[in-house]
C-alpha cells in the first residue's frame, strides 16, 4: 500500500533505473542464470533459447566469421547494447554498419603486446554487454576468471577463431558459402551451424550473409 | 553588472566547439599546433590583463575596469587589444572581434558585431540595456549558454527580441523554466549570471596531484591526473552541484607555472576537464626552442580549483533525458580498461571517402564523453553535408575484413603472366588465378577494374589506382570474394569479403 503511494508520487525519470528495477533485474539474472540477448530472426533458430544467453561464451570458427559476428550482434546494439571488439584490426566498419550495427555503441580496443590482456578484457567484460575478441592471449586461469566475470555481469563473450584458453559454450560456423556474382559481388548464401555441449547436434540454418543490401537476410524456401 | 571585455577568435571558436561536440581528432599534429597557437595568443592578452578567463568556445573574457583606467578609456583599450590580437605570434593575421559593454552577455554580442564589422565595438553603460533589447532571442543560446530547448520554445512562443522576453517578467520565466528562466531574465536585463569577480572559491572541492617523477608528455600528464579529476568531479556531483568555471594550474620542477581559467556554461564533466588540461598542456609544453616562456623541466604538480559551482538541477543532462544506465556502465568499464595501460580504445567516427579502410576513423575514447548520446550520434552520422555514398566507392555489400597493411599478391593469366591494367582501365589479359601468400586460387569471375584517381590536379600527391573484385574458388568449400588494388603495376589484397 505504502509502496504504491511512493510509486505514484515519484515521476519516472527517462533513462534511469530505479532500485526496484535493479533488484528485479539482478533477481531474474540469478534465478535463470542469465537472460537472452535478441538476435536476428534468421539466426534465432540456431539457439535453444532463441538468442545469445548472457554470461555465456560463444565461438565463431571458419569462413565468413566477421560477417557472422556483425549479423549476430546487430540487433542487440540497435536495442541499446554496447559492443566492444578487442584486437580485431581487420574489422571492416563499413560492412558492420551495413549489417546494422549501431556504430555509436561500438568500441574498438587494441591491447599492446606487453599489456595485461586479461585485465583489459576483464574490465571490458564488467560493463560492456557484448565483447568480441580474436586470438585471446591469456592463461587458462585468466580465461576462467574472465568467464566468471562475464557470468557475473551478464556479458556475452564471443571468441572469433582459435578459442585459446576459453571453454566455449557454443560454436557457430559457416559450413558452406556460395556467392552470387553479377557485375560485382552481390550476395552470398551460407549455411550456419551451431554446435556445443548443451545444443542438439545438427542445428543449422540457411541465410543470405550478406544479402544485396549488405544485411543478413532469409533464404526463400 | 560588471563592465566586461570579450574577445572572440572565430578560428578557435569552431575548433573548441568541435572538441566539445566530440567531433575532435586528438593526437594529430594540427590539433596540438592549433591549441599551442591559441595558448600563445591568450598569453599575449595576459599582458593587458593578468587574469583572463577562457570560455569553452575560444572566447577570452576579463573585467574592463582596471585595464580601461590604465589605458585611458574603453575606446583606447579596445583599439589597443585589437592591435595586440591582430597578429598571432607566428606572424599570421588572426580574425578577431573585440567587444566592451556593460554586461558579459552584451560584451559577447558586441564582440560578434565587432567581428563582422572588422573593428572593435564599445557599448557604453547607458546604452547597454537598449543594445540587449535589440538582440534576437537566438543570441541567448549562442552567446548566453542557455539551453537550446528553452531558446527554441521562446522562439515558438513568438518572442523574437530580448526586449519581449524581458517584458515577460522574472516571475513568469522562473515559473516556466525554473533555474534556466532565472538565467534568461538575468541575461536580458543586463545582470551577469556569471560573475567575473568571483567570491572566495569553494576550497573544499579543490584538488591537486603531485608526481614524484617529473612528466614530460601531454598524454602522460593527462593520464596521471585523470583519477584526481574524476574523484573531484564525483565529489562536486555528490553535493548536487556542477562546476562551471575551473582554474587549472600546472607547475614544473623549476617552479614555472601555467594558470588558466576555463569556463563552460553547460558545466564540466570529468572528460571535459581532461580535454581542457590536454589543451592547456599542448599549448605550453613546447619543445621547439622558439618559445622563451616554454617550461624547462617536467611537470610535477597539477592543481584544479573549481572557481564557480552551481546547483546541478536543470542543466544536468540526466534530467533532459538521453543518459542510460548501461551507458554509464560502459563508460566506467572503458575507464577501467584504459587504466590498465598499453591499451587504445577507439570509437568510430564517420569520415567519408571512397576508400573502405578510411571511411571510418577511430577517435580516442579516453578523450570522448561516452555518455553524451548526442555527440555520439553526431560522430557517426555524416558531417557537413558529405554525401553518404561517394562516387567511385565500392558497391554494396562492403568487405567485412580489411587488411591493415595490404599484402602483395600476384594476379596472373592462363599462361602465368602478370595481369596489369591499361590506361583505358582494362585488364591486359583476362585474369585466371591469384596467388595469395603461397596459395594459388582459381579466379572464376572478375568485376572491374574500377579506376580511382585521387588529387589528379596535384602532380606530387596524385595517386592512380585500379580496384577489382575477384570471385575465387575456395580451397575448402564454395567460393570467396577478394578485393584487390593495383598501384604502380603491383597488386595487393585490400580486403576479403569474409
Amino acid at each position: 500500500m505504502g509502496q504504491a503511494r511512493v510509486h505514484r508520487g515519484l515521476p519516472r525519470i527517462e533513462g534511469t533505473e530505479t532500485a526496484a528495477a535493479l533488484a528485479e533485474r539482478l533477481a531474474t539474472r540469478a534465478s535463470t542464470g542469465a537472460g537472452v540477448v535478441p538476435v536476428h530472426e534468421v539466426l534465432a533458430g540456431l539457439f535453444p533459447s532463441g538468442g545469445l544467453e548472457r554470461g555465456q561464451i560463444y565461438g565463431i570458427r571458419g569462413g565468413a566469421s566477421m560477417s557472422l559476428l556483425y549479423a549476430l550482434v546487430a540487433d542487440a546494439t540497435r536495442d541499446g547494447a554496447w559492443f566492444a571488439m578487442v584486437d580485431m584490426p581487420r574489422a571492416g566498419l563499413v560492412a558492420a554498419e551495413q549489417y546494422g550495427v549501431a556504430m555509436h555503441r561500438l568500441l574498438c580496443a587494441g591491447v599492446g603486446e606487453d599489456s595485461a590482456w586479461g585485465s583489459v578484457v576483464g574490465a571490458l567484460v564488467d560493463g560492456i554487454d557484448l565483447v568480441a575478441t580474436a586470438s585471446p592471449r591469456c592463461t587458462p586461469a585468466e580465461s576462467r576468471r574472465i568467464a566468471a566475470r562475464a557470468r557475473a555481469s551478464g556479458t556475452v563473450l564471443i571468441v572469433v577463431g582459435a578459442p585459446g584458453g576459453f571453454e566455449i559454450d557454443a560454436t557457430l560456423s559457416v559450413v558452406a558459402q556460395r556467392w552470387q556474382f553479377d557485375a560485382h559481388a552481390v550476395s552470398r548464401e551460407v549455411t550456419v551451424q551451431c554446435s556445443g555441449r548443451r545444443i542438439h547436434p545438427g542445428r543449422s540454418t540457411a541465410a543470405h550473409l550478406p544479402d544485396p543490401h549488405g544485411r543478413l537476410g532469409p533464404v526463400p524456401p | 553588472m560588471t563592465r566586461s571585455v570579450v574577445i572572440v577568435f572565430p578560428e578557435w571558436v569552431d575548433h573548441v566547439a568541435d572538441r566539445a561536440a566530440g567531433r575532435e581528432r586528438i593526437d594529430t599534429v594540427g590539433d596540438t599546433a592549433t591549441m599551442r597557437r591559441f595558448e600563445a595568443m591568450v598569453r599575449t592578452i595576459t599582458g593587458v590583463s593578468p587574469l583572463v578567463e577562457v570560455e569553452g568556445s575560444g572566447t577570452v573574457v576579463f573585467a574592463a575596469r582596471g585595464p580601461s583606467r590604465y589605458f585611458g578609456g574603453d575606446e583606447v583599450l579596445a583599439r589597443h587589444l585589437d592591435e595586440v590580437c591582430a597578429v598571432a605570434p607566428d606572424g599570421l593575421v588572426v580574425p578577431r572581434g573585440v567587444g566592451i559593454a556593460g554586461s558579459r552577455f552584451a560584451a559577447t554580442a558586441a564582440a560578434r558585431l565587432a567581428l563582422s564589422r572588422a573593428r572593435p565595438c564599445v557599448v557604453s553603460d547607458e546604452l547597454t540595456a537598449e543594445f540587449i533589447d535589440a538582440l534576437p532571442v537566438a543570441a541567448l543560446g549562442d552567446l548566453g549558454g542557455i539551453d537550446g530547448e528553452v531558446v527554441d520554445l521562446l522562439g515558438r512562443l513568438g518572442l523574437s527580441r530580448c526586449a519581449t522576453v524581458r517584458d515577460l517578467g522574472e516571475r513568469a520565466l522562473i515559473d516556466r523554466f525554473g533555474e534556466q528562466g532565472r538565467r534568461v531574465h538575468g541575461l536580458v536585463s543586463g545582470r551577469d549570471v556569471v560573475h567575473l569577480a568571483p567570491g572566495p572559491p569553494p576550497h573544499d572541492f579543490a584538488a591537486s596531484v603531485s608526481f614524484d617523477v617529473p612528466l614530460v608528455s601531454v598524454h602522460g600528464t593527462v593520464g596521471a591526473a585523470r583519477s584526481t579529476v574524476e574523484t573531484m568531479m564525483a565529489r562536486i556531483a555528490g553535493f548536487g552541484q556542477q562546476c562551471v568555471r575551473l582554474m587549472v594550474t600546472v607547475g614544473t620542477d623549476h617552479d614555472e607555472h601555467s594558470e588558466r581559467l576555463w569556463g563552460d556554461p553547460r558545466g564540466f564533466s570529468a572528460v571535459d576537464v581532461c580535454a581542457r588540461l590536454h589543451a592547456q598542456l599542448s599549448g605550453w609544453l613546447v619543445d621547439d626552442g622558439a618559445d622563451p616562456d616554454a617550461p624547462t623541466a617536467g611537470i610535477v604538480r597539477v592543481g584544479f580549483v573549481p572557481v564557480e559551482c552551481r546547483e546541478a538541477l536543470v542543466v544536468q543532462p540526466l534530467l533532459w533525458g538521453g543518459r542510460q544506465e548501461n551507458v554509464e556502465r560502459a563508460a566506467r568499464s572503458v575507464a577501467m580498461a584504459l587504466a590498465v595501460g598499453g591499451v587504445r580504445v577507439g570509437v568510430p567516427k564517420w569520415e567519408g571517402g571512397r576508400d573502405v579502410a578510411t571511411v571510418w576513423s577511430l577517435a580516442d575514447a579516453s578523450l570522448v564523453d561516452l555518455s553524451d548520446v548526442g555527440a555520439a550520434e553526431r560522430r557517426v552520422t555524416e558531417g557537413d553535408g558529405a554525401p553518404r555514398a561517394w562516387t567511385g566507392a565500392i558497391p554494396v555489400p562492403a568487405p567485412a575484413a580489411i587488411a591493415p597493411v595490404p599484402p602483395q599478391v600476384r594476379l596472373v593469366d592462363a599462361d602465368g603472366a602478370d595481369v596489369s591494367v591499361t590506361g583505358r582501365h582494362d585488364f591486359t589479359t583476362p585474369p585466371a588465378s591469384v596467388e595469395v601468400g603461397g596459395s594459388c586460387l582459381d579466379v572464376l569471375c572478375v568485376a572491374g577494374p574500377w579506376p580511382v584517381e585521387e588529387r589528379w590536379w596535384d602532380p606530387r600527391r596524385r595517386r592512380r589506382q585500379a580496384r577489382a573484385q575477384v570471385l575465387v574458388r575456395n580451397p575448402v568449400a564454395g567460393t570467396g570474394v577478394l578485393l584487390l588494388v593495383a598501384e604502380n603495376g603491383a597488386w595487393s589484397l585490400l580486403a576479403r569479403y569474409d
